[in-house]
């Protein structure tokens, strides 16, 4: 790939103004429109960046360090890669144990289907031992001398066939964490729940995250049962069990979806009204996912994207408090939230240093470190259990170091392009997108998601910009009875 | 000498179970304790921090079955050990004809069972405070007449009880009749002071700020120190923008209450530039209206990633050997002495103090 001389910057228009961000100082900077004009053609057209004939404006913001055409980074490599091992060998934030594999849903994009989704692994009837289970929670028990609070998660397969396994696993996790915060949490498709296994959910605090993916149309076309029945009616009436049974307890539910961009947003966001009864404040609404798919393509219809772009807007208007909260939609809350949580980049970002690494990975298997029913280690249940690359360890013989600190820094291997990528602070590629289901990561396979995380990075600054042109100190009542007083 | 026994053995107390044979000649430590599935158990304490070995390890509680000492000092500093717990293992002890010493906060509960127990196996379990002293002195009219020394941190670590000791004992076997306040529970024959009980109390700031200074004015009454150490109940600063750590809200009040002459601190590994270092000199100068005269660098590493996502402090321990190497790369950057007391940089503080106090 030819890397043109061009500066490391990005260029954002909005209704009032023009800007660009700049990817080696990591800051937003007004122009003016010819400048603006500039860079567009230079950006956009491929003409040419001549450092000694720049309109005025952007020759003296080249002068004063901007606009560089060259990285100052010399190396790729993760800050956290000097402590790796000290951070693995004592500050495990938690565990996810797969209990089983086995699972009375086929849900028709499940990433472990036989037909989709190849390089992972198809359902099974293995579960995990008592044994395995009693090691994994020794396990982070020895990993986690440094922290206070530890969680323990279950995962599937459907966890809650092996419910008599979970209750062995919690009451031996209480012994071994006396004088630790211990917190549980389970993601369910809620199918099996009864009397009992609420009470016990409820009695241990469990964070009980269930499966459905909107109004009963919508939920029943993916997710079935394995005779090919729909799972809605099971599903909610559980939900409307544990409202009635524990009603504070219910509205501490939180609902993972998975959304086919293909249907209307407005199909899944009903789910809202389905749910009116009971006070959910979260729901997990994430894209069907085809990372481990070659074959399959996401179709994204014009009614699904414009209103859940729309929606995004409600939750921006909320958040400025020029609508009520209750009016917005709670799928696209919490990627609202994150976007808001992430605005700290802004004033805490540093500019490129010399020895530097992308925001994208995560440090693997630090704070949702997973186990399989072998006891293989994971960074995250996310990834493949059939990728050697992905495989970080096992709970008898500790983590691999070096395969870790491959993952952690991946961006190693698209190492030049990354340097002179003006979303460096931006990126959201995890090591996950390098694997290629073979042994060694794959750059190939890393840059063609770029695109992808390059249009992430820009609605980020985008909405940052946004947001900082609109004047959010006082709502519209305030100043208008400002206006009174002074009038 | 009477032999005693600890339990539950945490990081904190580290520090205090280090230099016990120095800050006291009465008693001795046998045992140190963790409960029976504790990744501590057969472990060298010093494991808990990563750091320099202290010989003893840890045993697991089953064991006080067959533990020969005097008393189970028993600390009652987390919050996550049930007392139904802590009453099985009392159990255990008094029947093995140990005495227990119950350290907890004036103001946690303490179960009936508990209670009941105290009162079958008279004068074998015994409940004890921290070593406070409540009076009002209208001392907002006397002012005090001795320096005050505050120790503390930029995080909540065992590192700062090791310096705020290590200060103790050099100051001590210099003649310097130094007193100190600490925010430690465990405080078997050491006269160390603890105003933890003010802290959370119900009422105002101001109310909070006046006891203060009535309390440290008694002890200067009553002791007559040539010096007082202060260990700051939080840390010293804000960790960002976002991350209060607290703010250093608890540690701003007692410095309004007893404005310290002198302070000491403690840095954690990676945040110690020389650069670093000149910069929270210059910050607590102004909030406490006092230099930041000398510095131990710790060998922990804060979790940054973590902090960003979770909005709080967590850190983990770094080789101990590290710390050595960072600080010969910074300290002839600095004006203040940057040092590592876990090998002889003690001296280097006391010397900035003595300096400065001298002034």
């Amino acid at each position: 790939m030819i890397i043109l001389n061009t500066p490391i910057v990005e260029i954002f228009k909005t209704i009032n103004s023009h800007y660009i961000y700049d990817g080696v100082r990591c800051e937003i900077v007004e122009i003016n429109k010819s400048s603006y004009d500039y860079l567009f053609n230079v950006l956009r057209n491929g003409e040419k960046f001549d450092e000694l004939k720049l309109p005025n404006e952007l020759y003296k913001l080249h002068e004063a360090g901007y606009l560089q055409t060259s990285s100052p980074i010399k190396t790729i490599e993760h800050p956290y890669t000097k402590f790796l091992p000290t951070f693995l060998n004592r500050k495990i934030k938690s565990i996810t144990l797969q209990v089983t594999q086995k699972c009375n849903f086929r849900c028709k994009y499940c990433i472990y289907s036989e037909e989709i989704n190849k390089s992972q692994r198809s359902h099974s009837n293995n579960s995990m031992s008592l044994d395995t289970a009693m090691k994994s929670i020794d396990f982070l028990s020895n990993h986690s001398i440094d922290l206070k609070e530890v969680g323990i998660g279950f995962y599937g397969g459907e966890p809650l066939l092996e419910f008599e396994l979970i209750k062995k696993i919690v009451a031996y996790a209480k012994e071994v964490f006396i004088g630790k915060q211990l917190l549980f949490s389970m993601t369910t498709n809620g199918s099996l729940l009864n009397k009992e296994i609420i009470k016990f959910l409820k009695e241990n605090d469990f964070n009980l995250m269930i499966s459905l993916d909107g109004p009963k149309d919508v939920n029943d076309k993916n997710r079935v049962f394995s005779n090919g029945s729909g799972t809605f009616d099971s599903v909610i009436n559980n939900i409307k069990l544990i409202a009635e049974l524990y009603p504070t307890y219910a509205n501490e539910l939180s609902i993972s979806m998975v959304m086919d961009p293909s249907n209307d947003f407005d199909c899944f966001n009903s789910i809202q009204f389905d749910l009116k009864d009971i006070d959910i404040n979260y729901i997990n609404a994430a894209i069907v996912d085809f990372d481990y798919d070659d074959e399959s393509m996401l179709y994204y219809s014009d009614d699904f994207t414009w209103k859940i772009q729309y929606h995004e807007f409600l939750g921006f208007m909320s958040y400025w408090g020029r609508i009520e909260d209750k009016e917005t939609s709670l799928l696209t809350k919490p990627s609202l939230d994150s976007n808001i949580n992430n605005f700290k980049k802004f004033k805490t970002a540093s500019p490129l240093l010399s020895q530097d690494s992308p925001s994208g990975p995560c440090v693997p298997g630090l704070t949702r470190l997973f186990a399989d029913y072998k006891g293989n280690l994971f960074p995250c249940e996310r990834v493949s259990e059939s990728s050697e690359s992905m495989k970080i360890g096992d709970i008898n013989n500790g983590f691999d170091i070096t395969r870790a600190n491959r993952l952690l820094n991946v961006s190693k291997l698209s190492e030049e392009i990354c340097k002179k990528c003006w979303a460096f602070r931006f990126c959201n590629q995890c090591a996950k997108k390098a694997d290629d289901g073979s042994k060694i990561l794959s750059a190939n396979k890393r840059i063609e998601h770029c695109l992808v995380s390059k249009i992430s990075a820009y609605h980020e600054v985008e909405n940052y910009i946004i947001m900082n042109e609109v004047h959010t100190f006082y709502p519209e009542q305030v100043r208008n009875s400002k206006q009174e007083v002074f009038e | 000498m009477k032999k005693i026994d600890i339990f539950p053995f945490n990081s904190f107390l580290l520090p205090y179970i280090r230099h016990y044979n120095e800050l006291q000649n009465e008693y001795i430590i046998e045992n140190v304790y963790v409960h029976d599935k504790n990744p501590m158990v057969d472990k060298d304490l010093s494991y808990s921090c990563n750091g320099k070995r202290v010989g003893i390890n840890a045993k697991s509680i089953s064991d006080i079955c067959k533990s020969s000492s005097d008393i189970l000092v028993v600390i009652n500093d987390n919050k996550y050990i049930e007392q139904d717990y802590m009453y099985k293992i009392f159990k255990k002890a008094i029947e093995n004809d140990i005495k227990v010493l119950f350290y907890i906060n004036k103001n946690d509960g303490i179960d009936d069972r508990i209670w009941e127990l105290r009162k079958k196996y008279n004068g074998k379990l015994d409940i004890v405070y921290p070593k406070y002293l409540p009076n009002r002195l209208l001392s907002d009219k006397i002012s005090l007449q001795t320096p005050v020394i505050l120790v503390g941190g930029l995080i909540d670590e065992p590192d700062i009880t090791e310096l705020l000791l290590r200060l103790y004992i050099k100051f001590t076997e210099m003649n310097i009749n130094t007193v100190v306040i600490t925010k430690s529970l465990f405080n078997l024959n050491m006269n160390f002071y603890n105003i933890n009980e003010i802290f959370e109390r119900n009422n105002t700031e101001n109310d909070k700020i006046i006891s203060i200074k009535d309390f440290v004015k008694k002890i200067e009454i009553i002791e007559q120190p040539d010096l007082i150490l202060i260990e700051a109940p939080d840390p010293f600063i804000e960790y960002n923008e976002w991350i209060g750590n607290g703010y250093g809200i608890k540690t701003y009040m007692l410095s309004k209450a007893v404005s310290p002459d002198s302070i000491a601190g403690v840095m954690p590994l990676e945040l110690s530039t020389a650069k670093f270092v000149e910069t929270v000199h210059n910050y607590l100068s102004r909030k406490y209206d006092a230099p930041l005269n000398g510095t131990h660098i710790s060998n922990t590493i804060i979790d940054s990633l973590d902090a960003y996502e979770s909005g709080k402090i967590t850190y983990t321990h770094a080789e101990i050997n590290l710390v050595n190497e960072y600080i010969e790369m910074e300290k002839s950057q600095s004006t203040i002495p940057i040092s590592n007391v876990f090998d002889d940089g003690i001296q280097t503080i006391i010397e900035a103090i003595v300096n400065q106090l001298t002034e």
